[in-house]
This record gives C-alpha cells, sequence and structure tokens, in this order.
C-alpha cells in the first residue's frame, strides 16, 4: 500500500479554474497593447511554386496599412533545419508568402487582396512512396528522405527470429492524416521596446523553443527576448513552431508597433501542424504456442513540407513492436519523407498510436488464429517488470533511455497485468461472444480490448524554483507550459506536499521567460515526472534553508519563519535529469472497448470504454480521469471519421473547418471510465508515471478489435468510416442482406 | 469576407426591387447559415446583400385551407417544435430534427434550407475548379472523397441536394410559392428544383430576383404516416450521405398514397415513381421493402468510390418502410 499523502493524491480545486468558468482567464488572442495592429498572412494556393514576382505597393498605399513582410524582408536564418522564416519558394497549399500589419484584421485582409504574386508553378508531389522515387520532384534541396536515411533500431536479430517461428503472421496498414484540433488557434503578440523583445504566444516552448529561436534568427542576446504563454487553449503536442513568433516579431518591428496575428480556423488546419499519414508493414513470427520469436515493423511516413519534430514521430511509431511483448527479436524500420502537404509534426502521442494500431490488430489476428482469448494471449505475452530479454547496452553508469530497444533492463515499475485484469473485469470480458464473428442480425456487438507502452519524460532536464516570502508565501516558479492539462496545480501540489504547507499558501508562475527559470518543451508526457522532480526537490532545499534559518526543528513546519526571522526571501532550487540508472520507466494502459456494428449501415457505435492505466501513483484523481477520456474522446474521433481530406491535383486541403472535417461532438461518445488500479513507482516524484499521451495510444486498436469481435472483419485503415467498414466487410466475405 | 452592403427592407416588394435592381450582384439572405460560410469561403461575393428578417409576414405558419402554409423565414427549430406538425405532417418535423445542431437549426429557415447550396467539397473551396463556379472541369467525380456526392449520375456535376426538409415536403405533395416582379407563381416543390442538365450552375427554377416566400402543404391524408431516416457520418452537424422519407395510407392493410423520396443521392431530391408503384396496394413486409429499394435503386450509376452508398440506401429504405408500418396509425 501507497503511503497517505496531504496533498497529493487529493482531487483538489483546479488553480485558475474559477476564472476559466467566469470566462476571465486570458488567452493570447485577447490580449491587447496600446497602438496594437492586426496581421493576416497571404498564403500560397499553389502546392509547390516559385515566386517570380511580387509587387506590395498598392498594399503598403492602403491607408491603415503599417507594415508588409515578404522573404526579401526577413533574416534568412532557419528556423528549423528545413525551414527559413519566408522564402521564394513555396512547399504546400497554405505556406508563408507574405504578412501585413493594418489597423484591423478587415483592412489587413484586403490589404493581402492587393498584393501581386506571380508565381512559377513547379511540379508537386503527394504521396510519401512516390516522394520517395528517383526523379520524383524535390520538396528540399537534400532531397525527400527525411534525415537522408532509414531509422532502423533493432533488437537480437529478427532474421534469426523469424527463422524460430513456426509460424509467421503479416499484415498491412494505414492511418490518415488528421489534425489535432485544439479549440484555441495559434496565435501571438510582439512588442518591442527599443531592442528588447516581449511576444505573447500559444506555445508549448516559452524557454526551449521561441525564446531561443528568436533570439537566435533576429540575432538578440537571450536576455533581450521574453516570450509569456498565458492561457493554452489546447497544446496537444502543437504549437510548438517558432514560426510565427518570428513572423511577428519582424513585421511588429517594421510596423513600428505592436501587432498580434490570431489563426483563422482554416489556417489552424492548415498551417497548423497535423499527424502524418502512415503506411506501416507487420510481421510477426510465432512458436505453436503463439510465444513471439520475432516482430518486425516496417513505416513509411508523410511528413508534408516541413517536419517539426524531426524523427521523433517517426521513432515513436516503432515503440509498441519493439517493447510491448516479450520478444528476443524485433526492428523498427521508418523512412520519412517530405511531400507537398501541409506540413507533419508532433501530435499527441506522436507516432505511437499508428503503431500500436498494426500491433494490436494483428496481435488479436494471431490470438484469432490459435483460438486463444486475446486477454488471454496478453496476460501472458506482455512484457512484464522483467523488461525484454537480451543484454544491456547502455553503460551502467549512465540513465537509461526511456524509448528502450535494447533488452536486459528491468522496468521500474509494470502494471500492465494489473490494468488487463481490472478492465476486463469492469466491461465484463467473460461474457465475450467467441470466438470472432459468431453474433449475427444487422446490428452486431462485440467486445475489443488493446495494450498501450508509453515512454513518458524520462532522460530529460527540469528545473523549479520555489520561493519562500517573509510574509509567508511560497512561489513556485517554473518553465514549462500549461498546456490545459493541468500542470500548475500538479505542480503546485508536489511543492505543497514537500514543503508541508497548504496549497492556498502557493502561488505558481508558469511559462513565462522573465519570470522563470529555464525549461524544456512541454512534451513527451513529462511534466509531473521531470519538472515534479524538479519542484519536489527544489521545495525540499526550500525547506532545509528554512529549517536551519529557525535553528532547529519546529512543531510544526511555518513559512512564516521567515518573516519572524526578519530576512529576505528564502529560494529553493533544482536542477534535475530524471530516469534511473537501473530502470526504465514507462507508463502503461489497456483500453477496452464494447462496440455495436450496423452490418447494413457500416456503421459503428462505440457504447461503452473502459481505460486501466498505470501512469504509478496518480497526483490528482479528477485531472488524471480527465486526461484519460479526454484523450480517449479525441482517438474515438479520429478512429471513426477525422480525417484532412487532401485533394491529390492541386494539394489543396479540401476539409479545414468544423462542418466537413468530422471533429465528433459530444451526442457521439460513450461513457468512458477510467480506472487506475496501478500503484505507485519507485522513480518519478511522489511514484507518479506519464500520463498526458499514454490515453490516446491504444484507441484505434481497441475500437478495430471489438469491431473484428463483432462481425469477423479485420480493418487496417483508419478512420474507420461507413464506406471503409462495408468495404471490409465485403472484401472479406461478411456481407449479409 | 469581401465588403458588400447589407440592406434591410420590410417589404416583399422593396426585397424583390433591391434584388432586381441589384443584377447578378444581389443576393437574397435569409438566415445567412448558408451563404455567409459561401462568403467567409470567398465561394461567392456580392455587392449587395438584401435581408429578408424584415418581411414579417414569412415567419408565421398559418392552418390554410385544410393544409398548413409554412412561410419562408420559419425557422428550422419552428418545424422540430410546432403543435401543429403532428400526424402525417409529423414526417417535416422529424426531418427537421435531423438537420446540423440545434443553433444552427434556430438560425436558418425553410427557405433557406430548399434554397441552399451543395456542400460538394470542391464547389466549397475556393482554389479547386467546379462547374457551379464557372470553371470547365470538375474533380469532384476523380476524387477518392465521394461519401457525399451523387450515386444518380450528374450528369456533368455530381453534388448533391443536401436538403432535409425537402424530402419529407415531397412525400406531403408541398408546393413553393414564388414571388417576382410580375407577381406571384405556385408550382409543385418537385418542379422547384431543378438538375445540372437544366443549368449547372443553379440547383432550381428560382430567377435572381425572385423569392421564395413560403411552402404550403396540402390537407392532411387520412392515416398517412411517414418517416425521415438519414444516415450520416457523425450524428449531429451533418448532412445526409443518404436520406430516406417514406409514407403511405394502410386502408385494411394495403399500402396507400406511397411516397418515397431520397435525398443526398442526387442533384436534386430524388422521388422514386417506381418505388411507389411496387408499394402501391400491397402488404407491407420485408420482402416487399426491398423489392421497393431495388426499384428505387436501380438507376444508380455510383462514382468509383461511393459505391457503398447504394447499399446504404438499400438498407435505409427497406427499414423506413417497415418503420412507417409499425408507426401507430392516428388521425
Amino acid at each position: 500500500m501507497d503511503q497517505e499523502l496531504a496533498v497529493v493524491g487529493v482531487a483538489v480545486p483546479r488553480l485558475g479554474l474559477a476564472a476559466k468558468v467566469r470566462g476571465e482567464a486570458r488567452y493570447t488572442a485577447d490580449l491587447k497593447r496600446p497602438g496594437m495592429l492586426y496581421g493576416r498572412v497571404l498564403r500560397s494556393p499553389h502546392a509547390h511554386a516559385r515566386i517570380v514576382h511580387l509587387d506590395t505597393a498598392e498594399a503598403e498605399r492602403v491607408p491603415g496599412v503599417y507594415a508588409v513582410l515578404t522573404h526579401r524582408d526577413v533574416p534568412q536564418v532557419r528556423i528549423d533545419a528545413d525551414l527559413l522564416p519566408l522564402e521564394p519558394v513555396l512547399r504546400f497549399v497554405g505556406d508563408e508568402v507574405a504578412l501585413v500589419a493594418a489597423e484591423t484584421e478587415a483592412l489587413a485582409e484586403d490589404a493581402l487582396r492587393l498584393i501581386q504574386v506571380e508565381y512559377e508553378v513547379l511540379p508537386a508531389v503527394f504521396d510519401a512512396d512516390e516522394a520517395l522515387r528517383p526523379g520524383a520532384p524535390l520538396v528540399h534541396a537534400q532531397g525527400n528522405l527525411v534525415g537522408g536515411k532509414t531509422l532502423a533500431l533493432e533488437r537480437g536479430s529478427v532474421a534469426q527470429g523469424f527463422a524460430e517461428a513456426a509460424q509467421v503472421f503479416e499484415a498491412t496498414f494505414h492511418t490518415q492524416m488528421h489534425a489535432p484540433v485544439g479549440m484555441e488557434t495559434r496565435a501571438a503578440l510582439a512588442e518591442w521596446d527599443g531592442d528588447r523583445l516581449t511576444v505573447w504566444k500559444t506555445s508549448r516552448a516559452v524557454h526551449a523553443s521561441d525564446r531561443q529561436t528568436l533570439a537566435r534568427v533576429l540575432g538578440l542576446p537571450l536576455e533581450q527576448v521574453r516570450v509569456i504563454c498565458p492561457n493554452m487553449g489546447g497544446g496537444f503536442g502543437n504549437k510548438d513552431e517558432g514560426r510565427l513568433a518570428v513572423l511577428v516579431a519582424v513585421l511588429a518591428r517594421r510596423a513600428g508597433r505592436p501587432v498580434r496575428i490570431e489563426y483563422s480556423r482554416g489556417e489552424e488546419f492548415v498551417a497548423g501542424r497535423n499527424r502524418q499519414e502512415a503506411h506501416m508493414h507487420l510481421k510477426i513470427g510465432v512458436q505453436p504456442d503463439g510465444t513471439p520469436t520475432a516482430i518486425a515493423l516496417h513505416a513509411t511516413m508523410n511528413a508534408g513540407a516541413f517536419v517539426a519534430s524531426g524523427m521523433n514521430v517517426t521513432r515513436r511509431v516503432g515503440q509498441g513492436a519493439l517493447y510491448l511483448y516479450t520478444c528476443p527479436h524485433a526492428r523498427f524500420e521508418g523512412v520519412t519523407a517530405y511531400t507537398n502537404r501541409p506540413a507533419g509534426g508532433s501530435f499527441r502521442g506522436l507516432g505511437a498510436p499508428l503503431g500500436h494500431f498494426a500491433l494490436e490488430v494483428l496481435i488479436d489476428q494471431i490470438a484469432a488464429a490459435l483460438s486463444v482469448d486475446p486477454l488471454d494471449y496478453r496476460l501472458q505475452h506482455h512484457v512484464t517488470r522483467a523488461g525484454q530479454p537480451g543484454q544491456r547496452r547502455t553503460p551502467s553508469d549512465q540513465i537509461l533511455p526511456d524509448e528502450p530497444v535494447e533488452g536486459g533492463v528491468p522496468f521500474s515499475s509494470n502494471g500492465l497485468r494489473e490494468c488487463l485484469l481490472a478492465g476486463a473485469e469492469c466491461i465484463g470480458w467473460r461474457q465475450r461472444r467467441q470466438p470472432n464473428g459468431v453474433a449475427t442480425g444487422m446490428l452486431r456487438r462485440g467486445l475489443g480490448l488493446a495494450m498501450g507502452i508509453y515512454k513518458g519524460g524520462i532522460g530529460r532536464e527540469g528545473e523549479a524554483e520555489v520561493r519562500i516570502t517573509p510574509d509567508g508565501r511560497v512561489e513556485l516558479a517554473v518553465g514549462g507550459v500549461d498546456v490545459g492539462q493541468g500542470s500548475t496545480t500538479v505542480l503546485a501540489q508536489i511543492a505543497a506536499e514537500a514543503l508541508g504547507v497548504p496549497l492556498e499558501r502557493l502561488d505558481v508562475v508558469m511559462a513565462d521567460t522573465g519570470r522563470t527559470p529555464p525549461a524544456h518543451v512541454t512534451a513527451g508526457s513529462s511534466t509531473t515526472i521531470t519538472t515534479g522532480a524538479a519542484v519536489k526537490l527544489a521545495a525540499e532545499d526550500a525547506k532545509r534553508q528554512l529549517l536551519a534559518l529557525v535553528d532547529g526543528i519546529p512543531q510544526a513546519f511555518d513559512p512564516g519563519a521567515v518573516g519572524a526571522a526578519r530576512r529576505g526571501d528564502i529560494v529553493g532550487t533544482a536542477r534535475v535529469t530524471s530516469g534511473s540508472r537501473e530502470y526504465l520507466t514507462n507508463a502503461f494502459a489497456a483500453h477496452f472497448a464494447e462496440v455495436e456494428v450496423d452490418m447494413r449501415n457500416g456503421r459503428i457505435r462505440v457504447l461503452r470504454y473502459v481505460a486501466a492505466h498505470d501512469s504509478g501513483r496518480i497526483v490528482h484523481p479528477r485531472l488524471a480521469e480527465n486526461q484519460v477520456s479526454g484523450g480517449v474522446l479525441q482517438f474515438l474521433g479520429i478512429a471513426l471519421r477525422e480525417e484532412l481530406y487532401l485533394d491529390r491535383q492541386r494539394g489543396v486541403t479540401l476539409n479545414a473547418n468544423f462542418l466537413e472535417h468530422k471533429s465528433t461532438s459530444i451526442v457521439d461518445f460513450p461513457p468512458i471510465e477510467v480506472l487506475f488500479p496501478a500503484g505507485s513507482d519507485p522513480v518519478g516524484p511522489y511514484g507518479a508515471k506519464a500520463l498526458g499521451e499514454p490515453p490516446v495510444v491504444p484507441v484505434l486498436a481497441a475500437v478495430a478489435n471489438a469491431v473484428a469481435n463483432a462481425t469477423g472483419v479485420w480493418l487496417r485503415d483508419v478512420p474507420f468510416t461507413p464506406q471503409r467498414v462495408l468495404q471490409a466487410i465485403h472484401e472479406q466475405g461478411k456481407g449479409v442482406r | 469576407v469581401r465588403p458588400f452592403t447589407f440592406v434591410e427592407p420590410t417589404s416583399l416588394d422593396e426585397v424583390i426591387r433591391l434584388l432586381a435592381a441589384g443584377q447578378s450582384q444581389a443576393r437574397l439572405i435569409a438566415g445567412g447559415s448558408d451563404l455567409l460560410g459561401e462568403l467567409k469561403d470567398e465561394v461567392v461575393s456580392y455587392e449587395r446583400l438584401v435581408s429578408l428578417a424584415g418581411v414579417e409576414e414569412l415567419r408565421s405558419i398559418q392552418e390554410e385551407s385544410g393544409g398548413l402554409r409554412l412561410g419562408a423565414l420559419v425557422t428550422v427549430a419552428q418545424l422540430e417544435y410546432d403543435p401543429r406538425l403532428h400526424g402525417p405532417y409529423r414526417i417535416l418535423a422529424e426531418a427537421a430534427r435531423s438537420v446540423a445542431t440545434p443553433e444552427i437549426r434556430t438560425q436558418g429557415t425553410l427557405g433557406g434550407n430548399l434554397c441552399q447550396r451543395p456542400r460538394c467539397l470542391y464547389y466549397r473551396h475556393p482554389l479547386t475548379p467546379c462547374l457551379k463556379k464557372g470553371g470547365a472541369d470538375c474533380p469532384a467525380c476523380e476524387s477518392p472523397y465521394q461519401a457525399y456526392l451523387s450515386i444518380m449520375g450528374g450528369p456533368g456535376c455530381y453534388s448533391v441536394h443536401a436538403s432535409d426538409l425537402a424530402p419529407p415536403l415531397l412525400a406531403l405533395d408541398a408546393q413553393v410559392s414564388l414571388a417576382g416582379p410580375s407577381g406571384m407563381r405556385a408550382l409543385p416543390l418537385e418542379q422547384f428544383f431543378a438538375g445540372p442538365e437544366r443549368d449547372v450552375r443553379r440547383e432550381n427554377v428560382l430567377a435572381a430576383d425572385e423569392v421564395l416566400t413560403a411552402v404550403t402543404l396540402p390537407s392532411a391524408r387520412l392515416g398517412w404516416q411517414g418517416t425521415y431516416l438519414k444516415a450520416r457520418e457523425r450524428t449531429a452537424g451533418d448532412f445526409p450521405v443518404v436520406s430516406v422519407a417514406v409514407g403511405y395510407a394502410l386502408d385494411a392493410g394495403r399500402i396507400r398514397q406511397a411516397r418515397l423520396i431520397l435525398g443526398g443521392v442526387a442533384p436534386v431530391p430524388w422521388r422514386s415513381p417506381a418505388a411507389e408503384a411496387v408499394l402501391e396496394a400491397q402488404d407491407p413486409s420485408p420482402a416487399l421493402a426491398a423489392r421497393a429499394a431495388s426499384a428505387a435503386l436501380a438507376d444508380a450509376k455510383p462514382l468509383s468510390h461511393n459505391g457503398f452508398k447504394v447499399e446504404i440506401g438499400h438498407a435505409l429504405i427497406e427499414r423506413a418502410i417497415m418503420a412507417v408500418a409499425a408507426s401507430p396509425r392516428g388521425a
């Protein structure tokens, strides 16, 4: 049994909640500065083109227009390896051509129409395989293969593993380009004071991305740049790109006034960052009893015109195949192609939900072929706390990578078994009909399950500052961003717990480079586990200083003692690299879905959903539950209908709006039960592990496997629209009339 | 949105005069739920929008010579809740409930719903060519995204009429009243809609200076009941992939006055006299329903990626026919 704690583990009222409920919380697009102008962006109508002539004179003459910005007016310094602020070459429909700052948004938009651009249209490529063929149009001069090579990760030898297999199963899978659809669109506001710059922005990385990028591209010393992210209306792994901040800053300097840009919904869909389309081929060799001998996954990723997160999205595709099942031989290969599509990038879960979709569907297919209950199969073969067989490669004095390939390393904790058993109990798994497809009639019900493994933030640096003031207040400063997941509250709980003070004594400052220590990107489900570890240490440091000051150990620890001792602030600081030299620390999950399939309409209804998670000790039960159910909701929409439609002649995104991009509304969501059956972890602060992304990892496969149970039909192409479901029913010979 | 002037006259005459004076540069606006989207996406632009909102007489539902007269400005939400839409008229309330979302039903009008422009993604995107926008090319018929396109041919244009209200109104033998510079004219709703063979840029016979003022429902047929079923990708805020309005009376167990109209499958709401003939004077049964569905879809010519709509249509028609047989028969 975990030790009882005072604040950690309690569903305290979320900090800042009242302001949000009252509508007082301010988001970037709510902010106004004196004399502020409004910026709009002229976007490319072509998927691939070169600007041969650009005339802004007429736009500049419009009264109320203060500045027009083109590639001629911006520093030619790279924001990312593949991205300049503006270029005369345009790589997707929606790529930035020019910007205008004017007194109103309408004026700015009218002025955009007056910019005359003559384009030389270049051949474009939209498909990843085509882009990788010799002679394909080059999206970037250095070639369409991102990074110049295939990403290959292997444990053992899959060649040997397949040679040892009694039977080999394989299948191909496809997942679509889809959008995260944060309710808040991207926005940024820049204001100059002499050569000092302040930028307010929707951001996941005020320190690590925006401030660094701004200083570097604009040639400013770091200390002259301040970046602040007010409340965020949805991060979902997005909004860390530096282009918007750079452009708004240059535009403001040119206009001589503060400028704010807010994306329209259409721009958000096209010029934001979307999930890369993936084509995957998976091969699993098994012994006669089903024990895996080799797992090999190959993925081809369509990155679009730019990759914001390097190879991280691709790398994550392999995570499940490499580590979810005990198997001596596993290999992942990923190729990532530039195409003339809107840019891909990081989005909650990166590639993990995609690779898990392939893996967990093929595992169900194997279980079905061997007449083994898929739950029993997983109970028998999932990776255990002992980790994978093999030799450790990381030197023993180094912190282990959290995205493992090597064997021979145990997990700090592994609650897969608890998640499987608790979830199965909750959904009533033993009532599941077997085998797949025995249900009859027009409406067929079935149960499915899928597991997930996810690294979380280990191996990163976290910093925190805990200040105790003479009047007994505690101020916690961290540079990360509360992207809406509630980390303000969770980090305050950790500080309050470590200090032994009530939460009401705490103020939290986040996401302001002027007031907080540096921080990494808020990404990879790392805030609680990495920043949280720093917060705990900083609080303990402050407490130690205070105790020394009051000369001994008082009855009850009292921050007011600072005042009594007539001293200045006490400041506790900490900088940590999270993780362990002995253990891998990963989060785990098992999801269960009950669906009903209309055999003649092809419509899937998800009737019930159970999500069981091992994220170590849960710091805030209600926030954690919301995090899980929110992730499940987001991915049920992606499983069933959401997709960005791309016209393959012109590269136009056809449905960049809420009406035609079928984001699911509340009426289509099932009840979701969230379980946390596992206990505390020895590595994370107060035993916590990652939680932000794991909820989205198993969803696609859980739904597909439930459909297979109901109908006997395997779905391998996401989203599972009526069209695809009917097609699969017919192709697999299960049609009814 | 390109700039435009907005005028709000208070009489129908004035509305017509302003429309006529504006030539092709004036456009009528009622609830605006369709037109504003087109304007914002810059699919269309007009110098002048003439609002119908000030013409109060178009807002009411009136009982008239045994039937009902529905003003063009009656909102979809009014149709959903009006107590007079019961018995045979209930099918219209049922269809109204399936339109868009509660917010749009409160704003959107009956007239606007019937005059709505196609939802074809290529029509709605400013950067893609489309015959309806004066282009020479229809990329939609080559596209993989055809769930919301025609399965009954074009010709030329494969967009569908997406109205949820038109199929039940056709089932009720509705008439429309049109007002223009030379006075009023009335015609059966069926003749109001016109496919691309007449004019590819339009979906109905309304002239640019004409206003749809009312929809009239004849007196209720005794014992007639109908139902409206709609297949779509999401439950709220979606247009029909396929929809069907089916209705009939039962006379000693035999079907009379059968009506069967499909929505979302053709450039116009698609009435099937062949299916109605199959149903007429027969006992409702699953086998009959399947025959009627086959008759309704016998001429289907799906595009390369929407054959599944034929299959959904079959299921929907059969279910609707059997649902009407099971519905309680009152006045």
